[in-house]
């Protein structure tokens, strides 16, 4: 769908840009492949896990100061329902084994397509 | 009279103003315009579990295969790329050419899903949709398609379970030799990226941090498609389409802590999947084990899994009939848009018919 013109007064400039991109690409590459930098990035990531980690505390505490439920109050409901959850999956699975399931139904169209003649006599052919 | 020269020239200079004023023109309309709608093709949430949702399309065919489709999403990105848009949709592509399609879709993990971890997403998911898949359509036999990591999961899932009526596996971009996604594999060397620290901390791996990540790959991208949008403001259908793959692409998903912890750990760091010891649910995921029709299919452009990552698959996987092919395009490309209709999906759906009768 892009414009394929080859007439178009505006091509040279957009190789121009391209390759600009691809050296720009190029450049960020090596920096971003030196152990300095995954160093700094791998810092900067656990600085920040560490303020989230410091502030969700802090804000706990504020939460608890007034009789209010916490991110990690809600949370912990949250497993509870996950793990009940499980649990409802696990029975269902153990019932299906016990009473097996009747097959589905005859709904929807019929599952007899055949692959288009071509194709099944090139597999033939191979 | 004028030369053919001065002629083609002024035909140049007319097609650059007449798109000029276009461009001004539909530059306001998108301004203007809601975010166009993805993912319209009729379908059934045949099962919903916190994050994992199973949708079963609806058939179009009026004779459709046996044997149905279970195609796995990514887990760091939506599964409406497969169906993006009515004239570029895989979905429907599929269903028009005779598909019975479920499609394991995600939603962002809720803080409580941090414990779901590689075993929940290969096995655990996996194996409960088979199970659905089953049920809806009475057929034991099902054929898994993955894309990128959702590849990756179907993967573990068939080596892992050699004896499951599983038809066909059908890989999209799927990397096994992490060690090869150099940068990813760089930046979260076990020396410099404390993943314990960040998973105990903070729970899911926040969507900012993948989208930066993979940001890096191409890091002028942002602007060479904003450069390229402005360029084509005056195609109406280019626009679109690229608001809808704009939209896609920055709608990434947190990743559950523990999964995150484990692809870190087990295939990041010790690339387990490659050397065949990666211990899913305890049971071994070696693909030697995988004997099913294999069918992969890799980019020759892909920046984010490049094909020294993902050409491991067929190597090692234990199948006598197995197929790899590589198509031009990009790792998102590969998948949807023009350029798939006209070579990714025919090509399968050549593959894939015959054998699934």
């Amino acid at each position: 769908m892009a414009d394929n013109n080859k007439s178009d007064p505006m091509d040279a400039m957009r190789t121009a840009m391209s390759d600009l991109e691809a050296r720009f690409d190029e450049m960020s590459k090596a920096v971003f492949g030196t152990d300095a930098f995954a160093r700094t990035t791998g810092a900067a990531t656990e600085l920040g896990a560490k303020v989230q980690k410091g502030v969700s505390d802090q804000m706990s505490k504020n939460l608890e100061f007034f009789n209010m439920p916490s991110r990690t109050d809600i949370t912990a409901i949250g497993e509870r329902l996950m793990t009940m959850d499980e649990r409802l999956v696990r029975i269902e699975e153990a019932l299906a084994k016990l009473v097996p399931d009747e097959p589905a139904a005859a709904s929807g169209p019929p599952r007899t397509r055949k692959p288009p003649a071509k194709k099944a006599a090139k597999k033939k052919s191979d | 009279m004028a030369s053919a020269s001065e002629q083609e020239g002024g035909a140049a200079i007319r097609t650059l103003v007449e798109r000029s004023i276009q461009r001004n023109i539909k530059g306001v309309e998108y301004f203007a315009s809601a975010a166009p709608a993805v993912g319209l093709t009729p379908k059934e949430t045949i099962y919903k579990r916190g994050t994992l949702n199973l949708y079963h399309y609806k058939p179009l065919a009026d004779e459709i295969y046996r044997v149905p489709i279970l195609m796995v999403m990514a887990t760091t990105n939506r599964g409406y790329v497969f169906d993006i848009a009515e004239e570029h949709s895989f979905v429907r592509f599929l269903l028009n050419a005779g598909y019975d399609v479920f499609v394991m879709d995600w939603d962002a993990p809720r803080p409580e899903e941090k414990i779901l971890n590689l075993n929940n997403y290969a096995n655990t998911f996996i194996g409960e949709c088979l199970r659905r898949v089953r049920e809806a359509t009475g057929e034991q036999e099902v054929s898994l398609v993955g894309y990128c990591m959702g590849g990756v999961l179907s993967t573990i899932y068939t080596a892992t379970h050699p004896d499951e009526p599983i038809k066909n596996l059908v890989c999209f971009t799927t990397p096994i030799d992490f060690s090869e996604m150099t940068l990813f594999s760089h930046m979260s060397q076990e020396k410099y990226f404390d993943v314990d620290r960040l998973v105990d901390n903070v729970g899911n791996a926040s969507p900012e941090l993948l989208l930066t990540s993979f940001d890096m790959l191409r890091p002028s991208g942002r602007a060479a498609a904003q450069r390229t949008l402005w360029d084509n403001m005056w195609n109406g259908d280019f626009v679109e389409f690229h608001r809808k793959m704009d939209r896609w692409s920055n709608d990434m998903l947190p990743l559950a802590g523990e999964y995150f912890r484990d692809t870190v750990k087990k295939l990041m760091w010790k690339n387990q999947l490659l050397e065949g010891t990666l211990e899913v649910g305890g049971r071994t995921a070696d693909i030697g084990n995988i004997a099913i029709p294999l069918f992969h299919a890799v980019a020759l452009h892909d920046h984010i899994v490049p094909y020294e990552a993902s050409k491991h698959l067929v190597a090692l996987a234990g199948s006598e009939d197995k197929t790899e092919i590589t198509l031009k395009g990009g790792h998102i490309s590969l998948i949807a848009g023009p350029n798939a209709a006209r070579r990714l999906w025919p090509t399968l759906d050549e593959w894939l018919a015959e054998r699934s009768v």
